[in-house]
């Protein structure tokens, strides 16, 4: 078991981490999705890889983080830590090597999760499967539970509306 | 658009995400490309989509840097074992009046039960002793078989530090009249912190709320 969640969850986390935007929330969505995963093994059929299989689960436990956050009052208790994501990030200027190519970077990538932000969590989870982990059509279809056709409308509109809003950066 | 057969705008931009994605055979991925070479605006658009993908790759390779993935086997683990899970639901999701559910806290719970009964405004003083026993008791329950250590003991108060890893939410729960009984996990640290209370304010010196 160790094997399989070492093996995955980097790639799990980027998926997930560009979904929730938080890392606190990322991990602790990875962390559920190895749990049910391996509480429910019954329920692989092998019809689908593991790796698409467990990734259906992230993606949903991600969506469903998404929905209960934007339905609850958030009630938070972090001892004065920041709770991490963009802005943290930010503040920690991973990236680059001077000063300035640091504030660019860190502009650029609160810029771009905004933009993303502006998807509905179907389609952010498509189009991050596929840019960042470069998976198929056929594995985004299993890894999300959609038909092929929707895959592919689903990345239609995510790529067109995500270059209309960040039509700044990629013009210059 | 039949394999081979010449491409124009139109028939570039129906399948562009497909050429972006390496999704044509190899017969429309030819022609595709011959088109892309004689036509400057189908190229700006390709340009366009594969500027788009690659910022959302960078942004988001650059925000796993920043993740500490380390303790996720170990966080799983816990998980999965039930001597060490830890309640699912968050303290605002569960009725007041309730304490975590699994095995291990039947026996706080009757601890804090029995004292309960007998707690009133009072009896702070007996109230605060009585805390002190449930709270060494219940330490003593969660470190019987986990690595945790006390880190801070007052007059009423004990916070146990466990290696559990669950949420950054406040995970707190209502005790009996005069007590709370909480815990959370340290983003950072990752240390589930468990923390007794019955001081007067219900919530010791620290300002853990919900």
């Amino acid at each position: 078991m160790r094997i399989l969640v070492e093996r995955y969850q980097n790639r799990l986390v980027a998926v997930v981490v560009g979904m929730v935007r938080n890392h606190d929330d990322a991990l602790e969505v990875v962390q559920e999705t190895y749990i049910k995963a391996f509480r429910n093994l019954d329920g692989f059929r092998g019809q689908s890889s593991f790796y698409t299989w467990i990734y259906r689960i992230a993606v949903n436990q991600a969506i469903d983080l998404k929905r209960r956050e934007s339905r609850r009052v958030s009630v938070e208790f972090d001892e004065g830590l920041p709770p991490g994501g963009v802005d943290e990030w930010s503040q920690s200027s991973v990236g680059g090597n001077d000063t300035f190519s640091r504030v660019r970077n860190r502009e650029l990538v609160a810029k771009v999760y905004e933009a993303m932000e502006s998807l509905t969590p179907n389609h952010r989870a498509v189009i991050i499967l596929r840019e960042v982990d470069g998976l198929s059509y056929e594995e985004i279809s299993d890894a999300v539970g959609c038909s092929l056709g929707t895959v592919m409308s689903r990345l239609h509109y995510a790529r067109k509306a995500l270059q209309l809003r960040l039509e700044e950066i990629i013009g210059s | 658009m039949k394999s081979g057969t010449p491409v124009n705008c139109h028939d570039f931009e129906d399948r562009v995400h497909a050429f972006l994605d390496d999704e044509l055979p190899e017969t429309e991925l030819a022609a595709m490309r011959g088109h892309l070479g004689d036509c400057p605006r189908c190229e700006k658009i390709v340009t366009g989509f594969q500027k788009t993908g690659a910022l959302i790759s960078t942004a988001v390779t650059e925000m796993v840097r920043a993740v500490d993935v380390s303790g996720i086997w170990q966080a799983v683990e816990s998980g999965l074992d039930p001597e060490l899970a830890t309640p699912s639901t968050s303290a605002h999701e569960q009725p007041a009046q309730s304490y975590p559910g699994p095995a291990r806290w039947d026996s706080v719970r009757r601890v804090l039960d029995s004292i309960a009964d007998r707690v009133s405004p009072g009896n702070l003083r007996w109230a605060g002793a009585a805390a002190s026993v449930t709270a060494l008791a219940m330490f003593l329950l969660l470190t019987g078989k986990q690595d945790g250590q006390v880190v801070d003991t007052g007059r009423n108060v004990v916070v146990a530090r466990t290696a559990g890893l669950k949420s950054a939410r406040l995970d707190s729960l209502s005790g009996a009249p005069g007590y709370t009984v909480s815990s959370w996990v340290q983003p950072r640290t990752k240390a589930r912190v468990i923390w007794v209370d019955n001081s007067a304010d219900g919530f010791g010196s620290r300002d853990a709320r919900y």
